[in-house]
């Protein structure tokens, strides 16, 4: 599979953060894209069509994004989650983990983070 | 090193490298209110606790979120506080990022808020002011801890 073929859902509750890894990932040729704006609509979304990866904000109202990415992981056990946060602490990064995230990307991201992130995705790293 | 002066330091920073290179810090103050109209906000919690907000008048608040968001915006709207509110977020979370890497103070965020209805209170805790000088204005972020 290449970047290009990944189905992808953006959850984040900032306009400014979807649009910037919205056309990251265009720029990167990945244009099939579906945004959210917290983590309940990213749990229900992926309930009704899965994706290939999922990139989640943490501090969103609702349901926060470490306990959506748990809900998600525990719905697919091959889900692909990827933290996409200005809270990158070390507490964070651990919640994100246990949660069952695979990566955790710290705002601001630039398009070539989130290539590579997308990288390990295609390659098949967990 | 006080956790508000990291704030400012960060804050100095942060300005500069996402909003405006040439913008100018003004000396910090004790406040013993909350300014009128002070509502673009954000709880940072943990072991840290503050409340942090941005005001200004409204042209300055959308010449800041045109340079932040890179987007045009060619008059005032609720995308202006939420692009100021965004920012705030990111700086935020650059803080408490630093503050557990550096004094394994681990602390979160709450949801920035911009609701005009719903201005910032201080509940007798202290009032840091924090005025800026921008190339478009000048604005005041305040912390409250």
């Amino acid at each position: 599979m290449d970047i290009k073929d990944l189905k992808v859902l953006i959850c984040d509750d900032s306009l400014l953060a979807r649009k910037n890894l919205h056309d990251g990932l265009n720029k990167i040729g990945c244009t099939n894209v579906t945004e959210v704006k917290d983590g309940q609509a990213a749990i229900d979304a992926y309930k009704k069509n899965p994706v290939d990866v999922v990139f989640l904000d943490i501090v969103m109202p609702v349901k926060d994004g470490i306990t959506a990415a748990g809900e998600i992981c525990s719905l697919d056990k091959d889900a692909y989650v990827i933290m996409v946060s200005s809270v990158g602490t070390q507490l964070h990064l651990r919640e994100a983990i246990k949660a069952g995230a695979r990566d955790f990307l710290q705002k601001p991201t630039t398009p070539e983070q989130i290539k590579e992130a997308l990288s390990h995705v295609v390659g098949g790293d967990s | 090193m006080a956790n508000s002066d990291i704030y400012v330091a960060e804050l100095t920073s942060n300005l500069r490298k996402f909003v405006d290179d040439s913008v100018t810090e003004r000396p910090t103050y004790i406040s013993p209110d909350i300014p009128s109209g002070c509502y673009i906000s954000q709880n940072i919690t943990g072991d840290y606790n503050a409340v942090s907000a941005i005001y200004g008048d409204k042209e300055a608040l959308r010449q800041f979120s045109v340079n932040y968001a890179k987007m045009e915006l060619e008059e005032y709207s609720e995308v202006v506080d939420e692009l100021a509110s965004d920012f705030l977020n990111l700086h935020n979370g650059l803080f408490v990022v630093r503050l557990s890497r550096e004094f394994s103070t681990e602390s979160s965020l709450d949801p920035p808020m911009f609701d005009p209805d719903k201005a910032v209170s201080a509940e007798n805790r202290t009032i840091h002011m924090i005025p800026y000088d921008f190339s478009f204005g000048s604005l005041v972020f305040v912390l409250i801890e």
